[in-house]
């Protein structure tokens, strides 16, 4: 719960983007192209044309489902790096009702796949949950761990159970029509801004109202600033970890889902080895400093970034393949900055307090 | 030795003062922001003396500590050294100044040995290898000269406190201090150990070392002080002659006006028990027994004190009654009911108000607000919260309620972060919060460790009208002055068993003090 608008809030992760572009514009000129051309074409690409906007949204939307999904971890003291195996668990389970349940009627069928995923995510998450509070097992370890089962798992699927019968690829059957998102606007013939925009947006409303107005969000936050006080107030701390990482692995799963369902036919085995939106997610957190609203600014700015990185290479305004590497670079570079600059206010609290009570408090008069 | 608290009132000697200022500040500032921490302070310290700096929480002692440690530098106004203006950039600096300090938390790195953290950035060398043999050697022939027994070799993981702290003061010796600034030296430490330390200040400073010492537990300052100054809001009120003043005459310079240090109270009316302890046993957290077989009642309407010696079991007892550590055997019975083991939520449903020992880590929730850490146990409650929603209106309307009537002051009001209050403002928020549940028991735990003069007569006058109110009180605190004044009955607790019961206001501290350390007593 932010009460007073904190300028500061805002600087540093603008001053980390103004850095990582400016690090990007030396390294363009260090490879001899011009800077300036290359950016223009970023900013094209990402904003410049109704097409750019709505392959920004689709770039944008689930990775501020997985932003939000590090963020409420973060907040209950948990680091939840297994973004990537709950976002496969969510195609999975989304997935498979999508394909399966043709009996759910109308938009029904598109709904319950995504319910199904936040489920499959969800469940996952709260394994590593589980295994934090039963066995004292560090969820970072865990999660980890659970990302490379979930990879494996996807793959034997594909493999066999869920494998299209009569083909020899590795997918599945189509999704049903009515399981697939609907399309809310087309900018252009290829590009369908769907409904999980808006799914989207309406996560990142509720984690906003979870954490800030809801008793559950009281007790997440006791429980991630001062696990002792939260357990002196009568709060479980054990359960509130176990409720905190389910909810991190459904917004994951609902991540997987949404782009999944709304700009892909079939489940298939290839995608499982190079999905980045879980990690892309613990990026988007940070930039928006585990908070609701920021992590929606910060999935726009990344997700713009990556669209912006076609522009350039539809001006051919760096060699092929550079830009995406060059945004890849950018990215770092903002997580690089912003990170610092919480290890920063780490220390210099610690350092701050030798000064005395007063010097410390300094900040609230 | 005696075994008691410094009895002896007196002030120290003289001896050795010159009157000639080692130190001296003149009419130095420091300002953050607009907020000045120090403001127009004089202050000398002569060769030989010791110099207690006396001030509430707040008033600038550590800032201006922190400016002759160098990790600070003034806004205006400047430090003298033997009479030459002195700008001190940097610890590294005031160390070479001959300036050495003991901070309040000590700056020792767990893993190392005693002599190798004394050596620290000094070391001896021998070539190019450390040379820990003389490193050892010279810190045994510095701790056998001051008596500040510590084995060098010994891991500072492993040893007291109070032998860490003795490390630090070696630590400044080692680095040839002439000055030697000490930060609430006596705060951590028990009534023995706090004996001890003031007999080495005495040696260094018969030895011809300077000595600043910031405290505020009158009694200590004047057994030690040759002068004492005292500093409120930033500034400097004066600085007297130790001798002559007396413990009211140096709070009402603290507070600026007069404060009760004596407690007000009738005599106890006790009524039903509220809180049986039946052979209780805890464990602590290595798994060993820490309180063994407790068994003792607290009736409504009176307060008990259950005195010791820190780190004798009255942690986990009250831990263990919380709910907050497991039990191992025996029974807890509150207002008749059995709370053995219990939810922490369950017991606080049941009537127990806890005024935790640590407040920074269990009491509140820093990062809150005052309205948030309001309603820290009443997240489930139908009054805050409705179909999982906090009714942030009431929660605003509590947290008023609570900071109008126990006087809590914080820059923003109810908005303010908890963190950012004062110590005596935060024990208040959390005093005001347990007593406010109406709690058929409420234990206070060190309700006033870390909390100036003026909110500790505020405490106790309130802990007071709550025992008349009807509830029991158990009091925890390893403060004898505290005990003796404010319980209706004394039980002592040694090694995790219960050694002595004492009426209140019908024991001496010399009685008490034998019984805390296990040697006799009326069992």
């Amino acid at each position: 719960m932010r009460r007073h608008f904190d300028p500061e809030a805002l600087l540093v992760p603008l001053l980390a983007v103004l850095a990582a572009m400016l690090v990007g514009a030396l390294l363009i000129y260090g490879i001899g192209y011009d800077a300036i051309y290359a950016y223009t074409s970023l900013i094209e690409g990402a904003v410049g044309s109704p097409s750019a906007i709505g392959s920004t949204l689709l770039r944008a939307t689930p990775i501020i489902l997985t932003g939000l999904s590090v963020t409420i971890a973060l907040r209950a003291g948990l680091f939840n790096i297994g973004g990537t195996g709950q976002v496969i668990l969510g195609m999975l389970l989304g997935g498979i009702v999508a394909i399966h349940a043709n009996f759910l009627p109308g938009p029904s069928h598109w709904i319950f796949a995504l319910v199904a995923a936040a489920i499959g995510g969800g469940i996952w998450g709260a394994i590593a949950g589980f295994l934090k509070v039963a066995r004292g097992a560090n969820e970072v370890v865990v999660t980890i761990m659970l990302n490379y089962i979930a990879i494996r798992l996807g793959e034997f699927l594909l493999g066999g159970p869920l494998k299209e019968a009569g083909s020899d690829n590795p997918a599945s059957a189509e999704f049903a029509a009515n399981a697939k998102l609907p399309i809310l606007w087309r900018p252009d013939n290829f590009t369908e801004v769907h409904a999980g925009v808006l799914v989207a947006l309406l996560v990142a409303g509720a984690t906003w109202f979870l954490i800030a107005r809801t008793s559950l969000g009281y007790q997440i936050r006791a429980v991630g600033l001062q696990p002792d006080a939260a357990e002196y107030g009568g709060m479980s701390v054990a359960k509130v970890t176990v409720i905190a990482m389910f909810l991190a692995g459904a917004f994951a799963g609902l991540g997987g889902a949404v782009s999944q369902l709304g700009e892909l036919e079939r489940l298939q085995k290839s995608e499982f080895g190079v999905i980045n939106i879980g990690f892309t997610g613990i990026a988007v957190a940070l930039l928006g400093r585990s908070t609701a609203i920021g992590c929606v600014f910060a999935g726009l700015l990344l997700g713009g970034l990556d669209s912006g990185a076609v522009g350039i290479q539809n001006d051919n305004a760096l060699p092929s393949g550079v830009a995406t590497k060059l945004i890849g670079v950018i990215q770092g570079v903002i997580v690089l900055f912003v990170g610092a600059d919480i290890i920063f206010r780490r220390l210099s609290g610690r350092v701050m307090g030798v000064f005395g009570p007063r010097a410390a408090k300094e900040p609230v008069a | 030795m005696s075994t008691t608290t410094h009895t002896g009132l007196g002030s120290g000697t003289s001896a050795g003062a010159d009157g000639r200022p080692i130190l001296e500040l003149r009419g130095v500032s420091k300002r953050f922001g607009d907020f000045y921490a120090n403001k127009d302070v004089n202050f000398d310290l002569r060769a030989g003396e010791v110099h207690c700096l006396c001030g509430e929480n707040g008033a600038g002692k550590s800032t201006m500590m922190n400016m002759l440690y160098g990790l600070l530098e003034p806004t205006e106004g400047g430090i003298f050294i033997d009479g030459q203006p002195a700008r001190i950039t940097g610890p590294r600096h005031a160390i070479d100044l001959g300036i050495g300090m003991v901070h309040q938390h000590f700056m020792l790195i767990p893993v190392f040995t005693v002599a190798e953290n004394i050596v620290l950035a000094d070391e001896p060398k021998q070539g190019m290898m450390l040379d820990m043999k003389a490193g050892e050697q010279r810190v045994r022939e510095l701790s056998d000269r001051y008596g500040l027994k510590v084995d060098p070799t010994s891991l500072v993981q492993d040893i007291t406190v109070g032998q860490q702290q003795r490390a630090e003061i070696l630590k400044a010796l080692y680095r040839k201090a002439r000055i030697l600034i000490l930060d609430e030296p006596t705060a951590v430490l028990t009534p023995q150990e706090i004996e001890e330390l003031l007999n080495v200040i005495r040696q260094l400073r018969d030895e011809g070392m300077s000595i600043i010492m910031i405290s505020h537990k009158l009694r200590e300052v004047l057994s030690i002080a040759d002068r004492v100054s005292v500093l409120r809001r930033g500034e400097m009120v004066g600085t007297v002659d130790a001798a002559g003043q007396t413990e009211d005459s140096l709070a009402r310079m603290m507070v600026g006006r007069d404060v009760l240090l004596r407690v007000d109270k009738t005599e106890a009316i006790p009524e039903r028990p509220v809180l049986q302890l039946r052979n209780l046993w805890v464990k602590d957290d290595r798994e060993l027994d820490a309180v063994r077989g407790a068994t003792f009642e607290v009736h409504a309407g009176e307060i008990v004190a259950l005195a010791g010696i820190d780190g004798n079991g009255q942690s986990e007892l009250v831990d263990a009654i919380a709910g907050l550590r497991h039990s191992e055997q025996g029974e807890v019975v509150l207002d008749g009911e059995v709370i053995t083991n219990l939810t922490p939520h369950d017991i606080s449903d049941a009537g127990l108000g806890h005024i935790p020992e640590d407040r920074h880590r269990r009491g509140i929730v820093l990062d809150f607000d005052l309205r948030e850490n309001s309603i820290l146990h009443d997240w489930d409650k139908p009054d805050i919260v409705r179909f999982g929603i906090i009714d942030t209106a009431a929660s605003a309307e509590r947290a008023e309620l609570l900071c109008t009537m126990y006087d809590v002051r914080s820059g923003a009001g109810i908005i303010s972060r908890s963190g950012a209050l004062s110590g005596g403002n935060q024990q208040k928020l959390v005093i005001a919060r347990e007593i406010q549940r109406d709690p058929k028991l409420l234990i206070a735990a060190q309700p006033t460790r870390g909390v100036d003069i003026g909110a500790i007569e505020f405490i106790h006058q309130r802990l007071v009208e709550e025992r008349d109110a009807g509830t029991a009180v158990l009091l925890v605190s390893l403060e004898m002055q505290e005990v003796l004044s404010l319980a209706d009955r004394i039980i002592v607790i040694f090694e995790g068993q219960i050694v002595a019961e004492f009426e209140g206001g019908r024991v001496d501290e010399q009685t008490l003090g034998k019984a805390m350390i296990g040697s006799g007593g009326p069992a």
